[in-house]
């Protein structure tokens, strides 16, 4: 990370987040720098793709051993290896925006932990604290030393999302946490394992916290016998091909990443884009419109990122700042160097950031910020998604163009709840369904419903089955939602919506998902994409509707008490006949609607993508009573669109006045 | 008059037959496949061209077979070509998005890892089945197989009039839960035979009784699809057998799973089907354990354009459990083989920012196929890096009457090579190095992985391009032994086929925590086993030739991985399971190592596998006393010049026609052995012997 005109000596990882600043040999801890400059070209590609290898096997070692629910099934979780000095080597498929950890708390790990409590060989370092880097506390991380001839060669590392580690909710995501004291402890870099062994008395500390914490100590074995494997395969094959040889190719690997990145960027204009979207209710109980800010700033080959304008630090919903540098990488990884496998470390290179402290997006240690996954992790990736994709849409390169996608949702729609099954068991139900996702539109391509997100390019959703025979519930439904992906001459992918109902045992859901307003911007005209909502009926005539032979497809088709919900809303203990709906949205659209081919309109209606009144409304497509386009109806109903924009339009003075009428009212 | 076992393996361009009679002898040939409605006749000519090696003539031959094997692609072009029936789908109500949803993973499943990151490029399948015609029909059974909303048969039967009506050929259903309670699926498919008798039907309980709602409607639409078109195959091939040549014994289908079945039940489940192609190899090298007594094999197959391998652990082969085809997953248990783009016509090229030379995933196929072809290719690929190091004879025939042009390959290398700075021969050998790598790393991935030593296992090469590379890539990971099949090498998956026995997996989901109900395993054990006995009894199996395997897949509670543990036979005790656990544990720590495991950790059995076994007739292959180590005269060929790269670059070897060579010869490297196919490099230090079977065996 460049440093110029940034004084990073107060970002210490105390009070303000940890950021490095020029990282040269920290003391107590002797690395292993020296590497071969001049390695054949056979040598680099063989070593190359045996490193790559290597932190592929790491990730499904995790993926046979771990048990987190959330980790399993989402890929939540991640492997990567970095050299002595915690740039990245090679990052895994898996959740992108842990991208913004792992070098970072290696760094302070080196600076913090050689001389007291030393780094040896056989040693292994757990921690989860966001201020020295993780995206929030359920993101605990393991990294351990390789060592050659008693000097750090490199660094492998893993971050798993935990089932549960504490906190005022169960599933540690808190959304009535006022501050940090009341999410999940901070466990800053401990010495889990020392000369190869486990501390039993810090995993029992670590473990307490825990309302399941068996599932702490398998994942934990899991990271650990990750982090074995990848050491043990980098030492062989320095022990085959050299030291000097296998850091050359770390080290060239990186310098080519570089140049690739700086190559793409020598085709795209120097400028600024931004983005501006909205947090609502910073926590439970609260009803405030909290603005956050990125602005991407590119000159030559660097890019630079600021969230100058975003709101204080508030309530529950900030993110750390190693989560939102993560999802800028992780926009940045997948948009403007697929190719790279997740070489991520030449990236890193370009990239600046400027923080402003104690604001959301980059809050002190006193924050609560154990829910960011679901709240303020979205927002971020679906900005750094949106200016990047400007940067790449202002390109005069048409490949590069073709690679800008509108964003990503910015929310994460989860259901977690908690309680006791018929048998008396307690158990803990994250439900991932939303991880079925919805991708954003291309200049080329429509988006696509169910068609995973684009920062775990892996991810997958569970089926119905797993979900029932885990926890006491029935589902009634899960199917795509029409009309919910964002309009545009391409269109964004559609959401997808989710019933259950109650099926024995007992359930509180602790965490659901509300939007008041979609988040999630659309590009070059293109709509938004859409909300999510959680539809509560208690006392439901479900079972009666069972008896009767009926399986309704609609949550309106019930009778029930409704449950008006609210974003990080209280609690709700669902009774025995309690039925939800919930929503998980469809990313945004590319172009104006007006502009989308009527023909492919009338296919997206066909199809249950679109409905009817949409095509009219905001596509002026008119279809015939067959599903047919109806070319003249069409035209004029364009036309009308467009005068009616006219008519409607205001110019920047409006708004500008507008909003003094509004601060001069003293309203917010 | 003598007995004789046949095999006729379909592949896209040849189908290959194997006679192989009481005595050890054996017979092959090669002849064109044939397509679509012709089909069988491939397979008649190449049993017909086969025969007449042996001197049969005029379909005399039928009256000596006592059984035919047969793998046939038919299943899986047809999803692999999109084509098939045009199915129908009907499931729960509520849940008709499954199959297009795909658990949001479509887009990923079974890319390359090269491409995982490109979001913007990749994309999902086409829907597996349409969405307008899958119908949603009131039912609802939960995981307790407790019927919570009962079968409304009245929308049944309309939605398969609709189907029926929208012109369907096959209909899939698959209910939720349904392989804890089939009583909805079974009304479902009587109403369907009643609405609609002339459409294949294809249900998931009996195709894919296992937890998933997804993967279990993929094995259940993908059966109904191919259904129709290969029932139809295995139909007409059948009856031209018994009416035309008036063959009366078994003829049965290579399934996936590694084991044969009576074709009647194929075409029922002919989803068993798919994926079988590759399985005839690591088949026959399960027989080849037999013959050398040696239980671990890393059987590979490198072609034009992939690479596949399998394993073979302690005399089984593994087993994955969800397997891929088309980005689409399904359970059904079948041979392991995993696959990457590495193949003769793998592709080399320059990565402009590393500087590095790459090689694959891109393929030249057969068409254009690699420069030296002269089809208008004019990109380097291992097949053309491999003729100019030497390693094939450039006198050699590639199929009809084409020799290949050293030229054009110069041409294509050199290009290359010139902007890495290499010379042609350097950047020949950079490539096959690369290559070579790219295999070692997917086998070590997946030996290292699941807690073996590559140590402890023997290579079996197969495949044109195998030979020439398996002492590179077994020699990274340390292995001593690699095998080169000899006269049946060229036609060593229908010699595998030719060996296989009937195999047949039933498995029941249990999902039971510790401590384990022994009675109910028991039990459970007990009423597969007398499924099993049905299908064996079936197909006529003798008693004395049923085996019935047990196997139980076990994972600690939480995990979604479990490893596979063998069950004795017989009453199953306290004792017995207590056995079994610690066996679980033995291997997950083998596997993961000691700190791995928690020892607090609670386990579960998740599935109960019985697999039926009929043992068939098998012939040993023939054996020849070993003669003198010295090669006879007749297979020297003239020396060659063979690039070896270093300090030495090229150097004068000696090469010898596998054909001639006898068994007792020995030769040490650096040398070539030409085969008809493919090539043998045996390189500095390492030596050949040829064996009683005339198979080649290189100690490295």
């Amino acid at each position: 990370m460049s440093t110029e005109e940034f004084d990073p000596s107060r970002w210490d990882g105390r009070d303000l987040p940890y950021i490095p600043g020029e990282f040269s040999d920290p003391d107590g801890v002797a690395l292993h720098d020296d590497y071969d400059a001049d390695i054949d070209p056979v040598t680099y590609e063989v070593v190359r793709h045996s490193l790559w290898n290597i932190n592929r096997e790491a990730g499904e070692t995790i993926q046979n051993l771990a048990v987190s629910p959330i980790a399993l099934i989402t890929r939540d979780f991640q492997t990567g290896i970095l050299t002595e000095s915690a740039e990245f080597v090679f990052f895994g498929q898996y959740l992108q925006y842990f991208s913004g950890t792992m070098d970072i708390f290696t760094k302070w790990i080196m600076e913090n932990r050689a001389e007291d409590p030393g780094i040896e060989p056989g040693d292994m370092f757990l921690h989860n604290d966001p201020t020295v880097g993780t995206p929030h506390q359920p993101d605990v991380a393991l990294v351990a030393p390789v060592f050659h001839e008693e000097k750090v060669f490199a660094w492998v590392s893993n971050l798993i999302h935990q089932n549960d580690v504490g906190g005022t909710v169960p599933g540690s995501f808190c959304p009535n946490a006022v501050d940090t004291y009341w999410d999940p402890p901070s466990i800053p870099p401990i010495k889990i394992v020392e000369g190869g062994e486990i501390s039993t008395e810090k995993e029992d500390l670590y473990r307490r916290q825990s309302r399941t914490p068996q599932n702490l100590s398998m994942d934990l074995r899991a990271g650990i016998a990750a982090n074995e494997r990848a050491k043990g395969r980098i030492e062989e094959l320095i022990e085959k091909y050299g030291a000097t040889t296998v850091k050359g190719v770390m080290r060239r690997l990186n310098d080519s990443g570089q140049e690739s990145i700086k190559e793409t960027l020598s085709k795209i204009p120097d400028g600024t884009w931004r983005e501006r979207a909205y947090q609502e209710r910073s926590m439970t109980g609260d009803d405030g419109v909290y603005p956050l800010e990125l602005t991407l700033t590119k000159e030559g080959d660097e890019l630079t990122f600021s969230n100058e304008g975003t709101s204080e630090q508030a309530g529950a919903i900030n993110q750390p700042f190693a989560a939102w540098r993560g999802t800028i990488l992780s926009a940045a990884n997948v948009l403007l160097q697929p190719e790279q496998m997740g070489a991520t470390g030449g990236l890193v290179r370009q990239l600046n950031f400027r923080p402003e402290p104690r604001t959301i997006t980059a809050p002190d240690h006193t924050a609560a910020v154990s829910p960011s996954g679901i709240y303020s992790n979205q927002v971020s990736l679906s900005m750094a998604n949106s200016v990047i994709s400007k940067m790449m849409l202002s390109s005069q390169d048409e490949e590069i163009r073709n690679g800008a996608m509108t964003p990503t949702s910015a929310q994460w729609q989860c259901h977690i709840g908690d309680g006791f099954t018929d048998d008396g068991e307690y158990f803990l139900a994250p439900m991932t369904n939303c991880m079925m996702g919805s991708t954003g539109a291309t200049p080329k391509r429509d988006g696509r419903f169910a068609n995973g997100h684009m920062w775990i390019p892996e991810a997958r959703g569970p089926n119905t089955e797993e979900y029932e025979q885990s926890w006491p519930i029935l589902y009634l439904y899960v199917k795509e939602h029409g009309d919910t992906g964002g309009a545009g001459e391409r269109r964004g992918g559609n959401g997808g919506k989710i019933c259950y109902t109650m099926h024995g045992g007992e359930m509180e859901l602790g965490v659901y998902t509300t939007d008041a307003i979609p988040k999630t911007p659309g590009l070059f005209g293109g709509y938004p994409g859409s909300r999510g909502e959680t539809v509560v009926l208690q006392d439901s005539d479900v079972k009666d509707r069972f008896a009767a032979g009926e399986l309704p497809t609609d949550i309106t088709e019930i009778d029930g008490e409704n449950v008006e919900t609210v974003g990080k809303g209280p609690a709700i203990e669902l009774d025995d006949d309690g039925i939800t709906e919930w929503w998980w949205a469809g990313c945004s659209g590319y172009g104006d609607p007006a502009h989308r081919d009527p023909e492919l309109v009338a296919t997206d209606v066909r199809q249950g993508g679109v409905t009817v009144e949409t095509a009219e409304s905001v596509y002026g497509v008119v279809l015939t009573d067959d599903g047919d386009v109806d070319g003249e109806a069409t035209e004029s109903r364009r036309e009308a669109l467009f005068e009616q924009r006219l008519d409607e339009a205001t110019t920047v003075d409006d708004i500008v006045a507008g909003d003094e009428a509004v601060e001069a009212g003293g309203g917010d | 008059m003598t007995n004789i076992v046949c095999a006729v393996d379909i592949g896209g361009t040849f189908t290959d037959c194997v006679l192989i009679d009481e005595d050890g002898e054996v017979a092959t040939a090669k002849s064109l496949s044939t397509h679509g409605e012709g089909a069988a006749k491939g397979f008649f000519n190449s049993i017909d061209a086969a025969a007449a090696k042996f001197g049969y003539q005029d379909g005399d031959v039928y009256d000596d077979l006592v059984r035919i094997a047969h793998g046939t692609t038919v299943a899986t072009n047809t999803v692999v070509e999109e084509g098939g029936a045009t199915t129908g789908l009907l499931t729960t109500r509520g849940f008709e998005d499954t199959a297009t949803i795909m658990r949001g993973v479509g887009r990923a499943t079974g890319e390359p890892p090269e491409n995982v990151f490109k979001i913007a490029e990749i994309d999902k399948p086409q829907p597996i089945v349409p969405r307008e015609l899958t119908i949603g029909i009131p039912e609802r059974i939960d995981k307790h197989g407790n019927v919570v909303v009962p079968l409304d048969e009245e929308t049944t039967r309309a939605a398969v009039r609709e189907l029926a009506d929208a012109g369907v050929e096959a209909i899939a259903i698959t209910l939720l839960w349904s392989f804890y309670n089939p009583t909805h699926e079974e009304r479902v498919k009587a109403i369907v035979e009643e609405e609609a008798p002339d459409v294949y039907v294809s249900v998931s309980h009996e195709i894919s009784p296992s937890l998933g709602e997804y993967e279990r409607t993929v094995a259940t639409a993908i059966n109904a699809k191919v259904g129709p078109v290969t029932a139809s195959y295995i139909g007409s091939t059948e009856r031209s057998l018994q009416e035309e040549y008036d063959f009366h014994e078994p003829f049965l289908m290579m399934q996936a799973n590694g084991g044969n079945t009576p074709a009647s039940l194929a075409a029922e489940t002919p989803l068993t089907l798919i994926g079988s192609g590759p399985v005839g190899g690591l088949s026959g090298c399960r027989r080849l354990i037999e013959e050398r007594n040696e239980p671990n094999i890393i059987a590979t197959d490198m072609g034009g354009t992939s690479f596949e391998f399998g394993l073979i652990q302690d005399g089984e082969p593994l087993v994955e459990d969800e397997p891929v085809i088309q980005k689409y997953q399904y359970s059904m248990p079948k041979l392991d083989i995993k696959s990457i783009g590495a193949g003769g016509g793998s592709i080399a090229w320059l990565d402009e920012d590393s500087h590095g030379l790459r090689v694959g995933p891109e393929s030249a196929g057969a068409d254009p196929g690699p420069a030296c072809y002269d089809r208008g290719g004019t990109e380097p690929t291992v097949t053309d890096a491999n003729l100019i190091l030497g390693y094939i004879d450039p006198e050699v025939q590639f199929g009809e009457n084409m020799t290949p042009r050293m030229d054009l390959a110069r041409d294509a290398v050199g290009s290359l090579g010139e902007q890495l700075d290499l010379t042609v021969e350097e950047t020949a050998k950079g490539i096959f190095d690369i290559i070579n790598a790219k295999m070692a790393n997917l086998m070590e991935n997946e030996v290292i992985g699941r807690g073996f030593d590559p140590r402890d296992f023997t290579v079996v090469s197969y495949g044109g391009a195998g030979p020439l590379h398996a002492a590179s890539y077994a020699d990274k990971l340390g292995i001593d032994t690699v095998i080169v099949p000899g006269a049946v090498s060229p036609v060593w998956s229908a010699y595998g086929i030719s060996q296989s026995d009937l195999r047949h997996q039933l498995e029941r989901q249990v999902a039971m925590p510790e401590p384990f109900d022994v009675g109910e395993l028991q039990s459970l054990y007990d009423e597969l086993e007398a499924e099993g006995r049905e299908l064996l009894e079936a197909a006529d199996v003798p008693e004395d030739k049923m085996r019935f395997n047990r196997v139980a897949t076990m994972q600690f509670q939480g995990q979604l991985h479990d490893l596979e543990i063998s069950v004795p036979g017989g009453e199953l005790t306290d004792d017995v399971m207590e056995d079994v656990v610690a066996r679980f544990e033995e291997q997950y720590e083998q596997r993961y190592s000691a700190t791995a495991r928690l020892p607090a950790a609670e386990l579960e059995i998740v599935t109960i596998r019985s697999e039926p076994q009929g043992v068939v007739e098998k012939f040993e292959r023939a054996k020849t006393p070993l003669g003198d180590a010295d090669p006879p005269e007749s297979a020297r060929k003239p020396s060659r010049d063979v690039f070896v790269g270093g300090d030495r670059g090229t150097i004068e070897v000696d090469v010898y026609d596998g054909t001639a060579l006898q068994p007792g010869n020995e030769l040490a490297g650096p040398s070539v052995i030409d085969m008809p196919d493919t090539g043998i490099v045996v390189q500095d230090a390492q030596r050949v012997s040829v064996n009683e079977y005339h198979d080649f065996e290189l100690k490295l």
